[in-house]
């Protein structure tokens, strides 16, 4: 479990790391997930201590989002100043998501020889 | 005995400030449990209401709220990181449908990510909030923090991304109806492209295939969008 932690945190480190030395438009923690992404692939397994671990983070997920989200509070303005082109916006564009995604993934899979 | 000194004290107590994220986002569960996990009342829309609410009614301003719950705030660092764990496993679902999924990432994930930018560019939106926006179909962390990395604002981004997975678990089942998607493994994939979390939970509900195709859906979105929209942003 510790140790599946420390690794959590060189990665995080080496994310930041790497951001900050060739100034990357990405967070660090970005930086980190994608790496740690391609050294799960290289290595092709993941240890059990290390899903065990991110298992039991991901549960508190939701809640470690809501303090970054209360921000929004001091953004009152861009969110209210048109809401109703914003929310019309956002339904518009991820039906369009929707109805694509679903279409191809379906006409495709169909005609695949796996699926 | 000064009570006023007392409640001074509690009041700028960083404990305050975890105490009652952590209060909302229980109730938040709570409601969302009670009422059969309707997308409506996602936890984390309730949690962040009820915390607003208490910091409004307490006259706590965002910066003192931002400095007490920091503690919560550093964690989103390496639980981001630990997310490539899932994304892992996740690919190897890929080999079943590597051609729709692929074709279906690109075409229909980057139809929800252009139209949206394209409406909000007739509605004059600026630049920050086009930043913004552009991040709307992906998972919260994710999100946040590649809209804060090209100039855009990271709690607009996680607000906008909630929106986005409530509006898409709600309206999906129309739309799958409309165009007669009715393969399940079709229908979690969409749903996880375009509704991240939200969508791979209402996936779910579907079926177990519907489920293991929309989260392998949300992580490569994740993944192409943390990729793409920053390289993209650079040439701006």
């Amino acid at each position: 479990m510790l140790h599946s932690v420390l690794v959590l945190i060189a990665f995080q480190l080496l994310g930041e790391f790497i951001q900050a030395s060739f100034d990357l438009p990405i967070h660090g923690a970005i930086c980190g997930m994608l790496l740690l992404l391609v050294v799960l692939i290289i290595r092709g397994r993941v240890s059990a201590p290390l899903r065990t671990t991110a298992n039991s983070l991901f549960q508190y997920l939701p809640l470690i989002l809501i303090p970054p989200s209360v921000g929004v509070m001091t953004q009152w303005q861009a969110l209210t100043a048109q809401p109703f082109a914003l929310g019309a916006v956002i339904v518009l564009s991820t039906a369009i998501g929707l109805a694509v995604s679903g279409f191809l993934f379906q006409r495709l899979a169909r005609k695949g020889p796996s699926a | 005995m000064n009570l006023q000194a007392g409640w001074e004290t509690v009041l700028n107590s960083p404990w305050m400030m975890v105490g009652m994220t952590v209060a909302g986002f229980h109730i938040g569960s709570k409601l969302y449990n009670h009422f059969g996990k309707t997308p409506v009342l996602h936890p984390v829309l309730i949690g962040l209401a009820i915390t607003i609410g208490c910091l409004v009614t307490l006259g706590i301003s965002f910066q003192e709220y931002r400095q007490g719950a920091d503690m919560i705030y550093q964690l989103l660092g390496p639980v981001t990181v630990a997310l490539a764990v899932p994304m892992y496993t996740r690919l190897a679902y890929i080999r079943q449908a590597a051609t729709a999924v692929t074709v279906a990432l690109l075409i229909g994930g980057g139809l929800a990510v252009l139209s949206a930018l394209g409406f909000m560019w007739i509605a004059g939106a600026d630049a920050a909030m086009l930043a913004t926006t552009s991040t709307k179909s992906i998972t919260g962390a994710i999100a946040m923090q590649v809209s804060e990395g090209i100039g855009g604002s990271g709690a607009l981004a996680a607000v906008i991304v909630l929106v986005t997975g409530v509006a898409g678990a709600i309206v999906a089942p129309a739309i799958f109806k409309a165009l007669k998607i009715d393969s399940e493994a079709a229908q979690g994939f969409a749903l996880g492209v375009s509704a991240h979390a939200v969508g791979t939970a209402r996936s779910f509900e579907i079926s177990e295939t519907a489920g293991a195709f929309a989260a392998l859906g949300m992580s490569l979105m994740g993944i192409v969008c943390a990729i793409l929209i920053p390289l993209f942003a650079s040439f701006f």
